[in-house]
């Protein structure tokens, strides 16, 4: 691959099911850069994870931004929504004692996993909408071995 | 606003009764569109006082946390209730399913020495 990094923006209307079209696109890029099956798919399930959240906290008709960076070593996802924004640090992370006693009765934990699943995460958000921008760096050790 | 669409995510599930044990064989997505179908489908099972629910996650096509978090719901439900939560053929979704926390409320198989 060379040094020179490949851009891609995809729009979606704020409507269930339409977040496939970027995830697959962005699952084909993964493999494409070299990434092996593991990694593909926490960066899938990431993806997946934004994508459904703006969709769901949308408040509007209009687009969401799906902006995908490949750089030599790296992905970068952006996806930006027009919603009502958050204060991210006031998601609190899991409490597995609790949940383990009375279950998570609504939600899930997609910022969690989000954290969970790519090497950085960054969020930006505000009462005109939100940014999630989730970095994956491509190691010797997420090699395809195909590809690699 | 409606966010529902031509493109929404289908869910079909399965069912075999094995004596006390029943096994549900989970077909399509996993989303927030079909979380709703999901837990309304396996209430019944986890009403009956069986010995052991499998849900067979071979034909999951897509999963999202709301998902996990469902069947960590039921795990919780059926522990109280006696009867044993077993996920089956998670395959791809293991780290996505460790993550939240499954293993800590239903027996996983695939997950017993699981290293993320």
């Amino acid at each position: 691959m060379s040094d020179k990094s490949l851009k891609l923006k995809i729009s979606i209307p704020p409507v269930e099911g339409i977040e496939d079209i970027p995830i697959v696109a962005v699952e084909l890029l993964a493999q494409k850069m070299g990434f092996d099956a593991n990694k593909v798919q926490d960066i899938v399930q990431a993806l997946t994870e934004a994508c459904v959240n703006s969709i769901l906290y949308s408040t509007t008709e209009d687009d969401i931004e799906v902006l995908v960076t490949a750089l030599h070593g790296s992905l970068v996802l952006e996806v930006r929504d027009h919603g009502p924004g958050f204060n991210p640090d006031e998601v609190p992370s899991p409490d597995f004692d609790l949940i383990s006693q009375i279950g998570v009765k609504n939600g899930g934990f997609g910022i969690h996993m989000i954290k969970s699943l790519v090497d950085e995460v960054e969020i930006e958000s505000s009462p005109n909408g939100t940014t999630i921008r989730m970095s994956t760096f491509l190691k010797n050790s997420d090699l395809n071995p195909v590809a690699s | 606003m409606t966010h529902s669409s031509f493109l929404q995510d289908e869910l079909k599930i399965s069912e075999q009764l094995d004596g006390d044990k029943a096994i549900l064989k989970l077909n399509g997505a996993l989303s927030v569109t079909t979380v709703p179908y999901f837990r309304q489908s396996v209430q019944p099972y986890l009403e009956r006082g069986l010995g052991v629910i499998v849900l067979d996650f071979e034909g999951v096509t897509k999963i999202v946390s709301r998902g996990v978090g469902a069947a960590i719901d039921m795990a919780v439900q059926a522990k109280k209730q006696g009867t044993k939560l077993r996920l089956e053929k998670i395959g791809k979704y293991s780290r996505s399913l460790y993550i939240q926390g499954v293993h800590l409320v239903a027996d996983v198989p695939e997950l017993e020495g699981f290293e993320p």
